[in-house]
């Protein structure tokens, strides 16, 4: 599906000035709300601003890398809506990475079918990745130039959901000959429970989790036990611990973890995720690591939608 | 007496032969050679296929599959954990003290349960007091094997040889207690003095580790009281059944079956997680095994290695007892003593009528009281004792190995040899004398 089929000149809006991202997703929203299919399905102004607001209250739409992609379900709208901004100045979003944001892209669906979303965000994350079409974005000055350059990149709509539309970027990659110390520093300090292991070439070799720093430290007879709690007085984890702090991350780490190209489909990643149960999803691109998707990441794009 | 072997026999041999090397070098699973040697046999027509099949001991398999239920479930209740820290609280924290109950706690259970099920549920909790109270942790471990394997000697029910011996000689679970019972006590009683003995001085504890197992509170560790009186009055109700089976005329492997699946349905265990803890891959080698020495017996390969047996003990019966026990002894310190003792029981059966007949015996009871049992005692003493001569004697010593071993204890073949072969030699030593008075020097003529 052709993503210009979906958009007109009058709903990409270019240098927009706005003091927050509630004055921007309201703004944006009013465009959405003159769209004639938004029209026809008798939608008001007011219930979509409404619609998006509540949605980004749940969770920041920023993405980060300097984009946004707010969106909203919408009862009796019989397809979707967009409407893509370009704003004159960065704009403080709370957005996943801390980063201002500079394009935004609305995208409004039907009450039930909400995963289209997914599909044009990861269509336009694919497009906007491109420096030389995010630098166009950010200069241009003319609507109308602008939809004619979309119309020209033939940006299409996967019909199915990939791993790349809902991957998150990579924040934190280790190599092999790392302590483990630095490790147990590194993932504390990221808040994350699992880590991918890459090697010179960035490709994924392993993967560390907190079960498996947990594992190395506790002794294994206290799996066999139905519990621990008659013992009051014995605290001997300092010691049990203290045995590993001179290991590295190639000792300890698992050699059974889950890659998939950017390509994979969100079932293929559900799989992975819920029935054989690895923690994480490592998302590559040529071989290399390029992001990573959890549980969360799927409750939050998929079904936060 | 002369037996002819049929022209099949040489051929028969080698499958035989090829799957006990399997089995004993364990070049492939067990279970996979057991049960590919039995196909073997059934695909050469060396055994039509409803003979091989009424050669397997439903009797044992039941036994097997409904004490592993058992165990699996009162396993979760805490009770080995609640029993280690009240022991260690009574005496004052005493390691030495500590060290010789807890191998009274596990020969004990090991009567009653199976070895193997019973290292893995007390050896977690033994490297947990252990090293609260800062005593070595190998020596319990190794010990506790050695102990399971002679506790389990005791009963009908105790270790896998016993209850195929039961089973096959028609062997109640008194009988078990009666004849076995009291060697069994001997042995754990001198045995029990040489450990004192040898390890009294290292399991001296600091006041300090004394003062935290007394801080303990054993009554957390029963996560479910509830469950626990279920299972201890199923398995109380369980044990009256063996006591009793042959008075009621119950085979001991439907008390068992019947009492795992009352455990779990007065308890409301999922049935399926019961089962899936049911080691499947023992019972198809069991199974497997019954076929494929079925054969060997439907040949008269058993009459004809009976016949070399006499020749070589020149048809006395007390030496035919003593080099029973011995060689099983061993050969169990070295392979498997499952498939020994399936392969011994037939050659058994074969024997007897000799003997009675030399004796002039001609009344059954006589035969089975002077003949039949001595050579049965001997054997089941033989094979449960001898698997404390090495570390791959027994399943309980290997699987104790690998617990210590993820548990930063790596336990040597050597290091437990030094303890297991000494333990064996006492007591088959006890046991030779045992057999002698009992049923020789002692026995009315």
């Amino acid at each position: 599906m052709e993503l210009a089929t979906h958009l007109t000149a009058d709903q990409i809006l270019l240098n927009v000035k706005v003091s927050d991202k509630w004055q921007l997703l309201t703004k944006m929203a009013k465009v959405v709300a003159k769209i004639p299919a938004v029209q026809a399905a008798g939608c008001s102004e007011q219930s979509i601003i409404d619609s998006v607001i509540e949605r980004e209250k749940i969770s920041p739409t920023g993405i980060g890398s300097g984009y946004a992609f707010p969106h909203a379900r919408i009862v009796g709208l019989g397809r979707f809506a967009l409407c893509i901004a370009v704003l004159s100045e960065d704009l403080e979003y709370d957005s996943i990475d801390g980063q201002p944001v500079r394009i935004a892209c609305m995208i409004v669906t039907a009450e039930e079918n909400p995963t289209v979303a997914v599909r044009v965000m990861g269509a336009l994350a694919v497009l906007l990745s491109d420096e030389a079409v995010k630098n166009y974005f950010l200069t241009a000055k003319d609507t109308a130039a602008v939809y004619n350059y979309l119309c020209e990149k033939h940006v299409t709509v996967d019909l199915s959901i990939t791993a790349r539309d809902i991957m998150r970027p990579t924040r934190i990659t280790i190599r092999p000959d790392t302590p483990l110390r630095q490790v147990t520093r590194e993932m504390f300090r990221h808040a994350v429970e699992c880590v991918a292991v890459v090697d010179e070439n960035e490709h994924v070799v392993g993967e560390i989790t907190c079960d498996l720093l947990f594992k190395s430290g506790v002794p294994d007879f206290f799996n066999q036990l139905p519990s621990v709690s008659f013992i009051r007085d014995f605290d001997p984890f300092e010691q049990y611990f203290s045995n590993d702090a001179s290991s590295t991350v190639g000792q300890l780490m698992s050699k059974d973890f889950a890659v998939v190209d950017e390509s994979a489909t969100l079932m293929e990643i559900v799989y992975l995720l819920s029935v054989r149960h690895y923690p994480k999803v490592h998302v590559v691109r040529d071989g290399k690591k390029v992001g990573t998707i959890d549980r969360i990441t799927v409750l939050d794009r998929i079904l936060n939608l | 007496m002369d037996f002819l072997l049929s022209d099949s026999i040489p051929s028969l041999l080698l499958i035989f032969g090829i799957t006990y090397f399997l089995i004993a070098t364990e070049k492939v699973d067990k279970t996979i050679a057991a049960g590919l040697g039995a196909a073997a046999m059934i695909i050469g027509k060396y055994i039509p296929y409803e003979e091989a099949l009424h050669h397997i001991d439903l009797n044992v398999l039941f036994l097997l599959i409904g004490m592993m239920m058992i165990v699996n479930i009162i396993g979760k209740t805490g009770i080995f954990e609640w029993l280690a820290i009240v022991i260690a609280k009574k005496v004052n924290g005493n390691g030495v003290v500590i060290f010789l109950l807890f191998l009274i706690v596990t020969s004990v259970f090991s009567a009653f349960l199976d070895n193997v099920t019973t290292v893995i549920l007390i050896a977690p909790i033994t490297i947990l007091v252990t090293q609260i109270l800062e005593i070595p942790t190998m020596p319990f471990l190794i010990f506790e094997a050695l102990f399971s394997n002679i506790g389990g000697t005791g009963t009908l029910v105790g270790d896998p040889p016993n209850i195929l011996v039961g089973s096959s000689a028609n062997l109640t679970f008194i009988q078990f207690l009666s004849h076995l019972g009291p060697v069994v006590l001997v042995i754990m009683i001198v045995a029990m003095v040489c450990v004192w003995l040898w390890q009294r001085k290292s399991m001296q504890v600091r006041e300090e580790a004394k003062a935290r197992i007394m801080h303990a509170r054993p009554e957390l560790a029963i996560t479910d009281p509830k469950r626990l009186k279920i299972c201890l009055g199923v398995f109380g109700l369980v044990l009256l059944g063996f006591f009793t089976s042959h008075t009621i005329h119950v085979e001991p492997g439907i008390i068992a079956l019947a009492g795992g699946l009352l455990m779990a349905l007065l308890c409301g265990s999922n049935i399926h997680h019961v089962l899936e803890k049911v080691e499947w891959n023992t019972i198809l080698f069991f199974a497997g095994l019954f076929m494929l020495v079925g054969a060997l017996t439907e040949k008269g390969v058993f009459e004809w290695l009976g016949n070399g047996v006499l020749e070589l003990t020149s048809g006395n019966l007390l030496l035919t007892a003593i080099v029973i026990l011995w060689v099983s002894a061993i050969a169990s310190s070295i392979v498997d003593n499952i498939p020994l003792v399936i392969a011994m029981i037939p050659l058994i059966h074969t024997i007897c009528p000799f003997y009675a007949e030399q004796m002039g015996l001609a009344d059954p009871t006589l035969i089975r009281d002077r003949v039949t049992e001595p050579l049965f005692w001997s054997l089941a003493l033989g094979a449960c004792l001898g698997g404390n001569g090495s570390l791959i004697g027994a399943s309980a010593n290997v699987v104790i190995a690998q617990i210590a071993k993820k548990n930063k204890y790596p336990i040597t073949f050597w290091a437990f040899t030094r303890c297991g072969l000494p333990v064996m030699i006492l007591s088959l030593l006890i046991s030779t004398a045992y057999i002698y008075l009992r049923y020789f020097a002692l026995s009315a003529e």
